[in-house]
């Protein structure tokens, strides 16, 4: 019993990291860039979902009451449009003029930028009238369905958030497939990856094609970022850190520039935090000592399965 | 009249090194013009910088009446001018049939489809094989890959970088065969070849490139005939 709800606690948090990872992988599948800011695109998604809320539907928020089930599409949009908008803004701003400038250049903008939109939302949110003040937590509003009293099948505990996450997951995971291998830019996305000068040979502009990876790691980010509002019920401005950390990890895990590594990667880690918390006895064990266990896979795969579990594009190269 | 494709007083480097010193040919419409030269000539250099890929110091190209030095790679294609590059550089996980489609990405024309029987039937392994990831593929059906797919552009010019390099004398004088077959077909070809025998025979018009510069150009039947031709690229004395 312990192990099958540690299980299904481990695919929620991995199916969060999973929805995360992509973004890592398909832009560093594009332009071999480790977009570190990517953790800030999840945070401004779940800070875009709560502005929505806070636009839309202030009187359920204000009187503490769920808020119908229909605001979570119109919060989905909420967070997708903050999440995009961000990611764009970044790549024209800050990426695309270091295209060809050596790799340390970008990787340290990244931090930058990492820095700079923590510290936009925690100083200026607040600022813009009638919303909270985000120096600290800030509540995360419930949704009728998928907040409120958990499902107890069989002796587990399945929050409602869990099913959120894990189909989210599933729903996103299906579409990118299609979109990648059925769809005309989702081709020409791979034979960017696979080599960019013949691509444009062919026609097709690189340019747009960094958008497009950009736009689907953010959207992806966005709706993980909902799902931690709702798993965790508070929202704030250093929750991009952490768990764009982990995601990080999930994608090398996996291969990174790999999709359906990131995918693997993502539960994987889940899991194995989740049967760490129970399993390991001792000091080392409990949930304080997780991320040391997340990030220890992190190193374990960089020495002995640099490629990842589904092996990195990189690899094959010509 | 004026020439499909003009190259004038060309010149590109890489960083401080001069690749390509100031040369200028012309492709007239319906010809196979051959470019050839020793490795490191400056031949793939200036293939690329027709396509776009890089970008002359100064000179102009000059594509049926269009400056390419101001278009986008991406955007060249789509002006007529197909590019398949030294090495083939066919896309290898993705299938025989996407590398085809690729080929068309510019175009928005109902008759791909049509296009896409023809490069079969041009090379019927590719079709035999229309599902399989090209990485999987021998040089010479990279080959073949590589020119139905540059071909899938519908294109008034089309350029090949050394389309005979590394593959056996069976499968050159198929590629080779298909050049001549591809120009009876309308299409005007310009041939970059180190492989100077089989370039030449085919060619209309021919340039040889040394060392960034053109040294000798003439018919395909004069550099044939030509002495420093039969030293220099056939081995002869
Ligand atoms: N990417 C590059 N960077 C620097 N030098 C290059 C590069 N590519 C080619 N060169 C140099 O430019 C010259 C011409 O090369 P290239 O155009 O490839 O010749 P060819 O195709 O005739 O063999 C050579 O001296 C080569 O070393
Ligand atoms: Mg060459």
């Amino acid at each position: 019993m312990d192990f099958a709800q540690q299980l299904v606690n481990g695919l929620t948090l991995g199916s969060l990291y999973a929805l995360i990872a992509v973004g890592y992988t398909v832009v560093y599948g594009i332009i071999q860039l480790i977009n570190f800011a990517h953790g800030e695109i999840f945070m401004v998604g779940a800070f875009g979902a709560l502005s929505t809320a806070l636009l839309f539907f202030r009187s359920y928020v204000d009187g503490g009451q769920m808020l119908p089930f229909w605001a979570l599409p119109v919060m989905i949009i909420g967070a997708v449009a903050a999440s995009v908008t961000i990611a764009v803004l970044m790549e024209r701003i800050a990426y695309r003029p270091l295209r060809n400038a050596p790799r340390l250049a970008p990787l340290i903008t990244a931090i930058g930028i990492s820095v700079f939109l923590q510290e936009a939302v925690r100083l200026l949110y607040g600022k813009i009238p009638s919303f909270p003040d985000a120096k600290q937590k800030v509540p995360f509003p419930k949704i009728a369905i998928v907040s409120g009293d958990a499902w107890t099948p069989f002796g587990l505990t399945i929050q409602r958030s869990t099913i959120f996450t894990v189909g989210a997951l599933i729903i996103c995971a299906a579409g990118l497939f299609y979109f990648v291998s059925r769809t005309k830019t989702g081709r020409a996305m791979q034979a960017v990856s696979q080599d960019p000068d013949t691509a444009r040979l062919m026609g097709i502009n690189v340019d747009r094609i960094i958008v497009v990876a950009f736009v689907i790691g953010a959207t992806l980010a966005a709706i993980a970022g909902i799902a931690q509002g709702l798993q965790v019920t508070n929202v704030n401005f250093k929750m991009g850190f952490l768990a764009g950390l982990k995601a990080f990890t999930a994608a090398v895990l996996g291969g990174i520039g790999n999709v359906w590594g990131a995918v693997l990667g993502g539960l994987t880690l889940g899991i194995v935090e989740a049967m760490a918390i129970q399993f390991i006895p001792g000091t080392f064990g409990g949930s304080s000592w997780k991320d040391v266990w997340a990030f220890a896979i992190l190193i374990l795969v960089l020495v002995f399965r640099p490629q990842g579990l589904l092996g990195a594009k990189v690899v094959d190269r010509a | 009249m004026s020439a499909m494709l003009e190259v004038k007083d060309l010149v590109v480097s890489y960083g401080k090194i001069k690749a390509v010193k100031g040369i200028s040919f012309t492709v007239g419409e319906g010809e196979v013009v051959s470019l050839i030269g020793t490795n490191g000539a400056g031949k793939t250099t200036t293939l690329r910088t027709i396509s776009g890929l890089l970008r002359p110091v100064s000179g102009s190209i000059t594509f049926n009446g269009q400056d390419l030095t101001k278009v986008q790679a991406h955007d060249i294609v789509a002006l007529g001018l197909a590019h398949s590059p030294e090495g083939r550089r066919i896309f290898p996980k993705l299938s025989v049939e996407e590398n085809l489609m690729l080929g068309a990405f510019s175009r928005k024309d109902k008759s791909i489809r049509s296009d896409l029987q023809a490069a079969f039937e041009l090379f019927p392994i590719l079709e035999e094989r229309r599902a399989q990831p090209a990485g999987t593929f021998s040089g010479g059906e990279q080959q073949m890959l590589a020119m139905g797919r540059a071909m899938m552009s519908r294109p008034k010019l089309l350029m090949l970088d050394e389309p005979s390099m590394g593959l056996s004398p069976l499968m050159m004088k198929r590629i080779m065969t298909t050049v001549s077959t591809l120009q009876e077909q309308g299409t005007t070809i310009l041939l970059v070849e180190q492989n100077a025998q089989a370039a030449l025979k085919r060619a209309t018009k021919g340039y040889v490139l040394e060392v960034g510069k053109i040294v000798l150009s003439g018919t395909g039947k004069e550099l044939l005939e030509s002495d420093d031709v039969r030293k220099a690229y056939l081995g002869e004395d």
